[in-house]
């Protein structure tokens, strides 16, 4: 690309970060009143907001209903400022559908879906501000939030993008990066048995380079985990100090 | 991660600047910035390092403002200046601004040698500072480079001063001794004051600042446009995405540079076709010789020919009725993708008559070396000192008000026509730069000095297996070389199945040159030799002692051992391994030659080697000369046996060139002289690199290196396949081997040049060789047309060939691999950067065979002008010499002449239109006429004489005459100088006197 | 950046979009939400319809040719009462934070305007929000009617009326709503009421965002704290 040097001779990148090192993580669980759980999450300049509802009875027509666990129901959005250029529409395009498929995907293998049969679960994310990494920002705010609800998780679901340029390993791409063009991985993680809830790749990577890649997204997605756990106990901690 | 500690969290406007506002970035960029930051500097070894350390004798660091990184950074460039210290913020700036420069300061970053490092003070907590409301661009930019020097002042614990220089008097006002330690200082002042012993610096910063006024005086002028404006960028991408231009590279044609260019779009490996043709100066629109342009097609109506009349470098500007070929796709430049400016030789006219401007700069066109090249307009005030002294001059920029480029002065490399000046000048042309080696890559070399001598390290032998005693090894090599990368030995084995067995040892390179150290680093560029000179790729302790097989003494190597067939010389087995030799006898072709053609004990002399009492000395004889000839045996049954499957002998025209004792001249020209034992040497080494090549491609270890030779493109062998027809001989192009029959039958020929000539015309048609990764090519293109050979590799000369030395680390890494030990991983080359490397490698090698053939060129011209001064005739002159007819064009006709093994045109045909008659002794002159061309001949019909007929392959006696270093007379154009080295004058035809034609 | 309305080619154009996120309250799940949203849509372009509440002649570049056009998007986060009223006046909030560039034009010679944006980020204009309106919603429930409802009090509420007032009190729209009538006796009276309350919520908000102004970079408070 002509002009953009994603990263530099010395090691830097574009917002001035190392290759292995991540955004500023910043999160605040329980900010909506009204919704079972709720996080804020932001990473970097991309702030997402998710709340969850649930489990209740499943709205809608009944014959969604599954008897052995409960459906877990996904809606992602961007908000119409959210990006530089204004978007059109805040959900309903393809890539909205898409990421709320994945998003269903991702926690429907990490929710303990079976502890609540003909039920359902609904996690509604909403991006505030984009700036790369949509699809981590909001598996991470959709931990966050679904902890604050109280649902049962098999774990943590930590999510980073990583992409690659000069063959090294980027991890938690900005927009600048992913503008780009070049492979971006994104992966969902159960940071404590390193279990994939989710992987997807974008453009051409060469198989040589898959593992490398893969574990440098996976040393993120532990970072990650660190910081969200931390966060959770220090809300716990506030909260039972308040009492 | 640094979340955990995270400092602090600022968000900036992104430095958005466009001409038309699409969109207003709604998005703010975050910065992270770090409370540590790793030191260059040598006292701070202990914090993170990144590459580079600046040297501990460093007394302070120089910060550059952004205006003084951006307009003269060249100054910054000169190796004499240390600590050099860019701002992130000086560094965006130049990014921003331009391009190419911002090309140039990255390339200077990286190179290990120089001195300059990159402090990224925007993402550094405490450097950054914020941009105020009320502050434009450029005092910010001054704000953050000062705030920048003073932290890291601050930072290095206040030990080394930094001098932060600007050319604004403003921000020395507002600055200057704001901080102790820290000083701002203008960047002329700082030349003077800290630089006094580097007088380029502050010249060269004149000659610089000389160019930026003279531009800005030119573009308050406001002149009319001499050009269409470029297009801008996006909308040349998009035009080339839409396919509405055609992007590639602009190359002028050579014989009519002011008139003729084409461009040839990448990828397309063709030659001729494909190509579009740009005509005349305004559709060239500025651009240079190699810069990627986009084309815009005209209309199919306006599509002309290439010209086919005979080049003649000294008159492209006469009229003159041409004859054109097919017509092509025509098109006109409407913008430049890239420039690909590089330094220029040049030469400045002549001063005018008239008043001069006292000491005003001159503004003066510099006629570069290349003649593809425009002439530049510099700015300088030593005009008179540079007076008929080749000068190196940079381009800045080519406005389209402006009929020249504007471009500056950089140095003076010497009087021009003085040897030194000149072979300077054809390394520079050529992006040859040839540095002393660095501090670093001498202090990884091993020592080997009388007081603590260089020796084998017994755990290292005994890795290897060992030759020392079991192997008669020698070498052959041209008379006095220093650095012997190959040896060869021959024992024979005798038992049940007798064998041969045969060995090609090479110095083991790669045990001295770690991968990724200073060394190999800055071996990458391939290494020349020049005519008069050489130019090492290895310290000088490697490529002429300790990698030099040298006779008696041990040295470790890389051997080829094959196990032969007695009788067929059938290879039975091959051994590929890492051993330690010693070799016999370090023998010159000539010798080598003379042993086997049968010389009795006078050779003895020629061989130090040979000592003892005359019988030992002949036993010993005996024995070589029995090694010697069972080595020409196998060699000629594996020449024959390639030769068989289309192996092609090719003819080379080379000369050698001859000095003697006195410096700076020529004192013969004599064609290379090839002794069969040349054949059987290098017959040996093409087995080598085949089976090595072989047996890397069978291990699936990775990517290997390989050197393919594509097959020549069949409509290059025109004038071959013409020349042959004139007499009678059909030559089949289908494959190598019918070339190879067909150029064999030549031979029978009464002409005994005739079978040299074609082959030489089939050389001409060959394309490169080239280096490739074995992975990026499919199978059936990786041969070697040339050679027939499947699979073909570099493997040895590792001395003296970047490529061997990867071959070699590659082979071992493969052998390792096969005995179970994958040591080192790293040596295997990623596809891609084997690719990176290997087209890097390629345009090395081709400038470095240019910059040897114009050496020769310029050691022919330095002859003729040197061994004949000024004698006008005489039956023994060098000057004149038999040549022969081996090209037809619309003007002339181009000739070979067998004694300097040279080749030249001849024009039958004046600029002012007359052609050549035939006098009554024989000589010629022009006079007015007509010139009939046709397929085998060129008949010349002067209105008041004899026509007179050439044929192909007629003899001529020419004469030559170095184009005089004319720079004196502005009558012949100056940039032709040592380009149009040789002129042919006629020549009397199947004579012995000659004529002196002169329209020179 | 755009083009200008045909009907004023020397005015700038404001766009507003509201979105009921999914987030805010179930029943917006899906387009569950877009009825209130093209409500509030509509509610809004009427209090906006009228050049004088924004200065939108200084939005203007060229006429005919280049304006700036300001899209007001409001998304609504979570669901509790009397959105229209929260809307708006985080509309005028945020146009109270709007910076606009400035930009100079240039004739080149074709005559075709060339628009340059200046290489400052900080050179630009706040926009003017002294006439910018606020809506202030009464709900008549049974006889009485009330300010700022919370959900459970709109739920019982059978009429409402909606008053866009300026921060001096003038009226910029108003709309009627709802399933039962209103006497234009009680309409009178309902106004008087918005009127003052929405004085004093026009001064609250200004006096909370030049306090806002007035806060460093660093005591700024986010969604995060």
């Amino acid at each position: 690309m002509a002009g953009v040097e994603l990263l530099s001779d010395q090691g830097y990148r574009v917002d001035g970060r190392r290759a292995s090192e991540l955004r500023r993580v910043q999160c605040r669980l329980g900010v909506l009143g009204q919704a079972d759980g709720s996080a804020l999450l932001q990473l970097g300049n991309t702030r997402a907001l998710a709340v969850v509802s649930g489990p209740h009875e499943i709205r809608g027509s009944k014959s969604k209903a599954l008897h052995d666990r409960a459906v877990v129901n996904c809606q992602y959005s961007m908000a119409t400022f959210s990006t530089a250029e204004r978007k059109r529409r805040p959900h309903g395009d393809r890539k909205s559908i898409e990421m709320s498929l994945h998003l269903r995907q991702t926690f429907e293998t990490a929710i303990l879906t079976q502890l609540f049969p003909r039920s359902q679960i609904d996690i509604f994310v909403q991006i505030l501000k984009s700036d790369g990494g949509n699809y981590c920002v909001c598996v991470n705010a959709a931990t966050m939030a679904l902890v604050d609800a109280g649902i049962p998780l098999q774990d943590y679901v930590c999510a980073c993008s990583v992409g690659f340029v000069d063959e090294t390993p980027l991890v938690d791409v900005c927009y600048a990066e992913e503008a780009a063009g070049g492979p971006v991985m994104a992966v969902a993680l159960l940071p404590r048995s390193e279990q994939v809830a989710f992987l997807s790749l974008d453009s051409r990577l060469h198989e040589d380079h898959l593992s490398g890649v893969m574990k440098a997204a996976t040393v993120a997605c532990r970072d990650l985990h660190a910081v969200l756990s931390r966060i959770v106990k220090e809300t716990l901690q506030e909260a039972t100090a308040g009492e | 991660m640094r979340d955990n500690h995270a400092s602090s969290f600022r968000v900036r406007q992104s430095p958005t600047i466009s001409d038309t506002v699409q969109r207003i970035d709604q998005l703010n960029f975050s910065f992270q910035l770090f409370p540590a930051i790793a030191s260059y500097l040598h006292h701070f070894r202990s914090c993170t390092l990144l590459g580079k350390v600046l040297g501990a004798d460093l007394t302070h660091f120089l910060t550059p403002d952004c205006s003084v990184a951006l307009h003269y950074l060249e100054v910054l460039e000169l190796p004499q200046l240390h600590g050099v210290l860019f701002t992130h913020t000086a560094y965006q700036h130049v990014q921003h601004k331009s391009r190419r420069l911002y090309q140039r300061l990255r390339r200077l970053l990286n190179s290990p040698r120089s001195d300059c490092v990159l402090f990224a003070n925007e993402f550094q907590l405490g450097a950054y500072v914020d941009r105020q409301p009320s502050e434009d661009l450029v005092a910010w930019q001054a704000r953050s480079v000062y705030h920048a020097a003073v932290w890291y002042y601050n930072h290095l614990s206040k030990i080394i001063p930094v001098v932060m220089v600007t050319v604004d008097s403003a921000v020395v006002e507002k600055y200057g001794s704001a901080t102790e330690g820290v000083y701002v200082v203008p960047f002329q002042a700082y030349l003077e004051s800290f630089w006094p012993d580097v007088p380029e610096a502050s010249e060269f910063l004149v000659s610089l600042h000389q160019a930026l006024t003279a531009k800005e005086v030119e573009s308050c002028r406001g002149s009319k446009r001499e050009f269409a404006e470029h297009l801008p960028v996006d909308v040349l991408e998009a035009g080339i995405r839409a396919g509405l231009y055609i992007k590639g590279t602009l190359s002028m044609n050579k014989h009519k540079a002011h008139v003729e260019a084409f461009v040839r779009q990448p990828g397309l490996l063709s030659k001729d076709t494909d190509d579009v043709l740009v005509l005349g100066i305004k559709n060239r629109n500025r651009a240079i010789q190699g810069d990627v342009v986009a084309v815009e097609l005209l209309p199919r109506t306006e599509w002309q020919g290439r010209s086919l009349t005979l080049g003649d470098v000294g008159r492209d500007d006469c009229p003159q009725e041409e004859s054109h070929g097919e017509p092509m796709p025509t098109g006109r430049v409407v913008g430049i993708v890239q420039r690909n400016w590089r330094d220029y030789v040049a030469i400045l006219p002549p001063p005018e008559e008239g008043p001069t401007q006292g000491r005003q700069a001159q503004r003066l066109l510099a006629v570069p070396w290349d003649f593809r090249i425009p002439k530049i307009r510099i700015a300088t005030t030593q005009a008179a000192m540079l007076q008929d002294v080749r000068i190196v001059v940079r381009i800045d920029s080519w406005d389209s008000g402006s009929q020249y480029p504007n471009g500056h002065f950089v140095r003076a490399l010497g009087k021009a026509g003085e040897i030194e000046t000149e072979v300077a000048a054809i390394l520079i042309e050529w992006g040859i730069s040839v540095l002393p080696f660095s501090e670093a890559q001498l202090r990884e070399m091993p020592t080997d000095s009388p007081t603590s001598p260089w020796a084998l390290d017994p755990k290292e032998v005994a890795r290897r297996r060992d030759l020392r005693l079991s192997h008669l090894i020698f070498s052959i090599d041209p008379q006095g070389c220093e650095d012997v990368d190959d040896a060869l030995s021959i024992v024979q084995c005798d038992g049940l199945d007798s064998t041969i067995e045969m060995g090609v040892h090479i110095a083991d390179v790669t045990k001295f040159v770690p991968p990724g150290g200073p060394t190999d680093l800055e071996a990458l560029p391939p290494h020349t030799t020049s005519a008069d000179r050489r130019f090492d790729m290895l310290p000088p302790v490697l490529s002429s002692n300790l990698c030099s097989l040298r006779s008696g003494e041990d040295r470790y190597a890389v051997s080829v051992l094959w196990q032969l067939d007695k009788e067929t010389y059938e290879v039975k087995d091959v051994w590929f391994g890492r051993t330690v030799i010693r070799s016999t006898y370090k023998l010159s072709y000539e010798t080598a030659q003379a042993v086997i053609d049968g010389g009795h004990i006078e050779i003895a002399t020629e061989i130090p080697e040979l000592s003892g009492t005359e019988d030992e000395q002949q036993a010993r004889l005996g024995e070589l000369r029995d090694v010697l000839n069972i080595l020409t045996d196998v060699a000629r049954a594996w020449l024959c046996r390639r030769t068989a499957k289309g192996g092609l002998q090719l003819e080379g025209s080379e000369v050698r060139v001859e000095f003697d004792g006195v410096p700076g001249t020529v004192s013969g020209l004599t064609p290379k002289k090839a002794l069969e034992v040349h054949e059987t040497v290098a017959e040996c080494m093409i087995g080598a690199n085949a089976w090595v090549a072989q047996h890397l491609c069978k291990s699936l270890l990775g990517c290997t290196l390989l050197r393919r030779h594509p097959s020549p493109r069949p409509e290059l062998f025109g004038p071959l396949c013409n020349a042959a027809e004139s007499q009678g001989f059909h030559i089949d192009i289908s494959s190598n081997k019918a070339l190879s029959d067909s150029l064999e039958k030549t031979k029978d020929h009464g002409e005994p040049l005739l079978s040299r000539i074609l082959r030489m015309l089939a050389t001409q048609a060959m394309s490169n060789a080239l280096y490739c990764s074995s992975v990026s090519v499919p199978q059936h293109d990786l041969k070697h047309y040339g050679l027939a050979l499947p699979l073909y590799t570099h493997f040895t000369s590792p001395i003296r060939r970047y490529a061997d030395i990867l071959v070699h680390r590659q082979l071992l890494a493969v052998l390792a691999a096969e005995n179970g030990d994958f040591e080192d991983p790293e040596v295997m080359l990623s596809s891609t950067s084997l690719e990176e490397i290997c087209q890097h490698l390629n345009e090395r090698t081709r400038a470095a065979q240019k910059a040897q053939k114009d050496s020769v060129e310029l050691f022919q011209c330095l002859f003729f002008r040197d061994v004949n001064p000024g004698i006008e005739e005489s039956s023994t002159d060098h000057r004149v010499a038999d040549a022969l007819v081996f090209a037809i064009r619309a003007n002339g006709v181009l000739v070979f002449v067998p004694r300097f093994a040279l080749r030249g045109a001849i024009f039958l045909k004046d600029k002012e239109g007359r052609v050549a008659r035939l006098m009554a002794d024989g000589r010629c002159d022009f006079s007015h006429g007509s010139l009939i061309h046709k397929k085998h001949e060129i008949v010349s019909q002067p209105s008041d004489g004899q026509p007179f007929v050439l044929h192909l392959f007629d003899h001529v006696t020419v004469s030559f005459i170095a184009l005089h270093t004319t720079w004196r007379q502005m009558a012949v154009p100056l940039h032709y100088i040592f380009h149009a080295i040789i002129a042919f004058l006629i020549c009397s035809i199947f004579t012995t006197t000659w004529a002196d034609l002169k329209y020179l | 950046m755009g083009a200008p309305k045909l009907d004023s080619p020397s005015e700038g154009c404001v766009e507003f979009f509201v979105n009921c996120s999914a987030n805010a309250s179930l029943k917006f799940e899906g387009r569950g939400g877009d009825e209130l949203a093209t409500m509030i849509t509509n509610a809004l372009h009427r209090a906006f319809n009228n050049s004088s509440c924004v200065p939108r002649q200084n939005m203007c570049i060229v006429p005919g040719q280049h304006c700036w056009i300001l899209y007001v998007d409001v998304l609504i986060l979570e669901y509790g009462g009397n959105m229209l009223d929260t809307a708006s006046l985080a509309v005028k909030a945020a146009l109270h934070d709007t910076r606009i560039p400035k930009v100079e034009v240039s004739k080149n010679e074709e005559g075709i305007s060339e628009i340059e944006l200046s290489d400052n980020p900080f050179d630009c204009t706040q926009l003017d929000t002294t006439n910018v309106p606020c809506f202030v919603t009464l709900n008549k429930i049974g006889k009485q009617f009330v300010v700022d409802a919370t959900p459970e009090e709109e739920a019982c509420c059978l009429a409402k009326l909606l008053l866009a007032l300026r921060s001096d009190g003038t009226l910029t729209a108003f709309l009627k709503e709802g399933t039962s009538s209103l006497d234009p006796e009680s309409i009178f009276e309902m106004v008087q009421v918005g009127q003052r309350v929405g004085k004093e919520m026009h001064f609250a908000l200004d006096d909370s965002l030049t306090k806002q102004e007035n806060l460093t970079c660093k005591d700024k408070i986010g969604f995060l704290g």
